[in-house]
Order: structure tokens, then sequence, then C-alpha cells
């Protein structure tokens, strides 16, 4: 059974298409390179890994091998194979040129393939911009994916502003940092950006370090029932549990995990933690709440250098796990502070961590004693800048987009 | 009404009761106040710190040694009001280019 099917064997296995997708593998299936191609449109459209039949369904000539070990396993396997045998190519190729070309002309062009070659023996990824042939395989696979996905390559996240003004959606690789004052509508904006992702079909978790899972389950089912239920009778247990099994097997079966991760208010919980979680549950889309409730993997002591180590490490895990992920941060309050309004990227300590590390930063204001919540952009790498309104009920779960002002005007 | 004065009237419409203020050593200080900005500009300021919830609750000795950075504060408000403004009115024509409902429906 060929070194191919085994890495695709291995992803459907363990359901971990990640050491592969960080490896720049699409060269090394030779034979196997339209299967290799099904699995990754599908993971990129349903954020999971399909199973063998679906495959099949597609390539009725897929037949899984025995995989009992882990992904990287394979892929390692893979590349190793791969690099003997083009090497091997390339050397015999080499003495034959050398009968009948010159020698400079045959190193120059070996240096040039095994230029190429160094790629799959290092995880850092090169990309000649000369190489228009290559940058056209990348948009017609992007536009297909753009095509499948309704609209854009990334979840939308339901907001029409959001959607026009970050047209790629939340990308894999894209981090995504929320600012706010604490108890202004940050969280509760993150958990309906998931309840998107989910109805999209994809499979969001949220790691929560403030509100107790069950606390959070409250508020993300009073979301998904848009205007259903309230919030405070489910705080309260005041729902009537036959209509809500109703309601539950109705919405919620056949449907992708909908994960919250809590450590109940003890333990640290780092990136490293993150990813073991990434591991398990395998994520499409991951929510940090909050940032300040973080530890960094190399729990440092200062609060500004723990909290930009942590801002550049959840960076990492949304590349090295091809998912977005979305860091809500509370501004730092001082006496100066002026918290009428949405904070400025300068009101967060680390600010120059998150101008460096994220793809889009969005200050969200809950303006108190009315029901709106403005939401400004604060960093847009992948498009103009936006404002937009919400007018939120937040007990019922339901919102409106403006594009009015605070004052009304 | 002097600096002082109009601080006594805001105190006490936010609290509800008259600070207390010891005129005679605060005079210098709203003096400065009054030199550094202008008589306006300091009852601009006021009007600004007393929309403010930080732990100096208001006082008056944290106004008069802060006035420049609370006037710092206020204009970034100012500016970044603005813009916000400014961007609503982008990203409205933005999303209706793009054929999308702006109404939320």
């Amino acid at each position: 059974m060929s070194t191919e099917i085994d890495v695709i064997s291995a992803v459907l296995e363990n359901k971990d298409i990640n050491p592969a997708l960080a490896q720049n593998l699409d060269e090394c299936f030779v034979t196997h390179g339209d299967m290799w191609e099904s699995v990754k449109r599908y993971y990129k459209i349903y954020g999971t890994t399909p199973s063998p039949d679906k495959l099949r369904s597609k390539h009725p000539e897929f037949r899984e091998s025995d995989v009992s070990g882990p992904t990287q396993y394979y892929v390692d396997q893979l590349k190793s194979g791969y690099l003997n045998n083009t090497l091997g190519n390339l050397l015999i190729g080499g003495i034959h040129d050398l009968k009948g070309s010159a020698p400079s002309e045959v190193l120059a062009r070996m240096q040039k393939e095994m230029t190429g070659l160094a790629r799959l023996t290092n995880s850092v990824k090169d990309l000649n911009i000369t190489d228009y042939e290559n940058a056209g395989r990348y948009y017609d696979d992007l536009r297909s994916l753009t095509e499948e996905m309704g609209g854009t390559p990334g979840i939308r996240t339901g907001f029409k502003a959001l959607d026009a003004a970050y047209p790629t959606g939340l990308a894999p690789g894209h981090l995504i940092v929320l600012i706010g004052w604490p108890g202004r509508g940050k969280s509760w904006i993150s958990e309906y950006l998931m309840c998107q992702a989910w109805m999209q079909g994809h499979r969001p978790m949220i790691i929560s370090l403030e509100m107790s899972p069950e606390d959070m389950r409250n508020r993300i089912y009073t979301l998904m029932g848009s205007g259903i239920f309230r919030m405070s009778d489910f705080q309260k247990g005041m729902v009537n549990t036959d209509d809500f099994r109703s309601w539950g097997k109705k919405t919620l079966t056949d449907k992708p995990e909908f994960i919250i991760v809590s450590n109940e208010g003890v333990g640290e919980v780092t990136p490293d933690i993150i990813q073991a979680k990434i591991d398990q549950y395998k994520p499409s889309i991951v929510v940090a709440d909050y940032h300040q409730l973080l530890t960094d993997n190399g729990r440092s002591k200062q609060p500004t250098e723990r909290n930009m180590n942590i801002s550049r490490e959840l960076k990492r895990l949304a590349l090295s796990n091809n998912i977005p992920v979305i860091d809500i941060t509370a501004a730092t309050m001082d006496d100066i502070s002026d918290t009428k309004g949405p904070p400025m990227l300068s009101q967060v300590a680390w600010s120059k961590a998150i101008e460096y590390d994220a793809d889009m930063a969005m200050a969200i204001h809950h303006h108190q004693d009315t029901n709106l919540v403005e939401c400004v952009e604060r960093k847009n790498r992948h498009g103009p800048s936006f404002a937009f309104y919400l007018e939120a009920d937040f007990g019922r779960g339901t919102l409106k987009e403006t594009y009015g002002t605070a004052d009304g005007s | 009404m002097g600096v002082l004065t109009y601080y006594e009237k805001l105190y006490t419409q936010k609290y509800g009761k008259k600070p207390v203020v010891n005129r005679y050593r605060e005079k210098w200080g709203a003096a400065d106040v009054v030199d550094s900005v202008d008589y306006l500009n300091a009852k601009a300021l006021l009007d600004y710190y007393f929309t403010l919830d930080g732990n100096h609750k208001n006082s008056l000795p944290f106004f008069l040694q802060n006035f420049d950075k609370l006037a710092v504060a206020r204009d970034a408000r100012l500016e970044d009001d603005r813009r916000t403004r400014e961007l609503l009115e982008k990203t409205k024509e933005l999303v209706e280019t793009e054929g999308v409902n702006v109404d939320g429906d």
C-alpha cells in the first residue's frame, strides 16, 4: 500500500489533517493527488475530515490502509519517501545530463531543483511570487472554495458590514481580536459569531475562563433560539422541558459539535492547553474568552510581556492549526480612561502586539442604559475600516444591524 | 463663575452634595489651569472630567494635577467619535454597494 494512501488513511482515521496541511505536502501526492485534494476541500468547507465512505463515494478506488500511529508519522514517511525518490532521480538525471551539457549548466539546474526540494525539509513556507502558474492554481482553488462556502473563503460573520469590510470571512490562520471595556458585550458578540459559524456547519470551541460552561450554554441557547427563549428563564430553570427537548431535537440533532471548555475559574490555561483541546475536539474556529485570564506558555511574570506572548501564541495556534482564533481582550483601565465609548487600540497595554499579530481588531461597546452596541474597526488587514451598530436584545438573543449613531443622529 | 465655583456646581449636580474644597490652596492650581488652557477650555475640561468614573471620584486635586492628560484623552475621544461617524457613513455605502439590504431584514 502506498505511503500516500497511508497519509490519507491516517488523516481520516485520526481526524487530524493539520500535520499534513502544515507541511505543504501537495507535491508529494503523485498518484493520489485527486483524493488528497478532495479531502482538503471537504475539510475547508465542513471543518472536519470526511469519513472513508464519504471519500469512497467520490473516489470508488479508495481503500484505506491499516494505520495505527499519529498522522505526523505517516506525513514524515511520505516526505522521506518522496525526497528519496526525487533526489535519486535528480542525481541520476544529473549524471545523464553531464554527458551532453556543460557541468556549470548541470550544476545550476540541479541547484534549482534541490532548492525546491529543500522546502520539504523544513516547516517554513516559501512562495516565489514570480511563479504565476502556481499563483493561478491557488486562485482557482480559492475561487472554487469561495463559491462553495457561499461567497467568502472563511466563515461568514452574519453581520453585513463585517462581511462586506472583511471579505475573507473568519478565515483559517486569522487572529481576530475583540477589544472592549469590562462587561460591554465582547463575549456576547463572540458567542453570536460562534452561533453563526455553527449554523454554517462549522464546529466552534469556546475557551471560557470567565463564565461557567452552564451560564455560557444558557446564552448560546438564547442566541440560537433568536427570540424563542428568555435568558432569564434558562437562568432560573423556568423552561418547559418538553418544548425545550423538542426544540433541541429539531435544532441540535445531527449538527456539528459546539464545545465549551472551562477551567471553572481554577487552574491555569495556556495556549499549549488550548492546543491540546484543539487536538481533542478538532474545532473549526476557537474563541479565547478572555485574554487576561490566560497564562502564556512561558509563564511570564510581567503582565505586558505575558499578554504580548499570549497574543503571539494565539496567532501561532491559528496558523499551525489552520483555523481562525478569536481573542477577546479587555482594554486597560486607568483613572484617565474614558469608558463611555469604545476603547481605542492605544488603550490596550500590549497594543503593539495586536498591531503585529491581529488580522482584524474590533472594539465593541454596549452603551449603558441603551440597547445599542457599537462595533468599530481598530485594525483590518484584509479590507477597509468600518463601523456599525447593533440594536441588541440580550435577554432574547436577537439583534438588528444599523448605521445610526449612539445619540440617534 | 470661576473655575472653582464651576467645579463645585458640577460636583454637587453629580453627587448631590457640596465638595470640600480648600479654596485658599486650590486657587493657585485653578489659576494654572486657566493660564494653560484659558477659562472656557478649563470649564469644558471640567465638563468632560465629570463624565468619567475613575477611582479619583472627580476630586479637585486630581483634576488640577491631570488636566493636561484629561485634555489629551478628551481630544482623542472626540477624534474617535468623528472617525466613527465617518466610518458609519462609509460602511453603509459599502454594504449598499455590495448589494446587501442594510435594514437588517
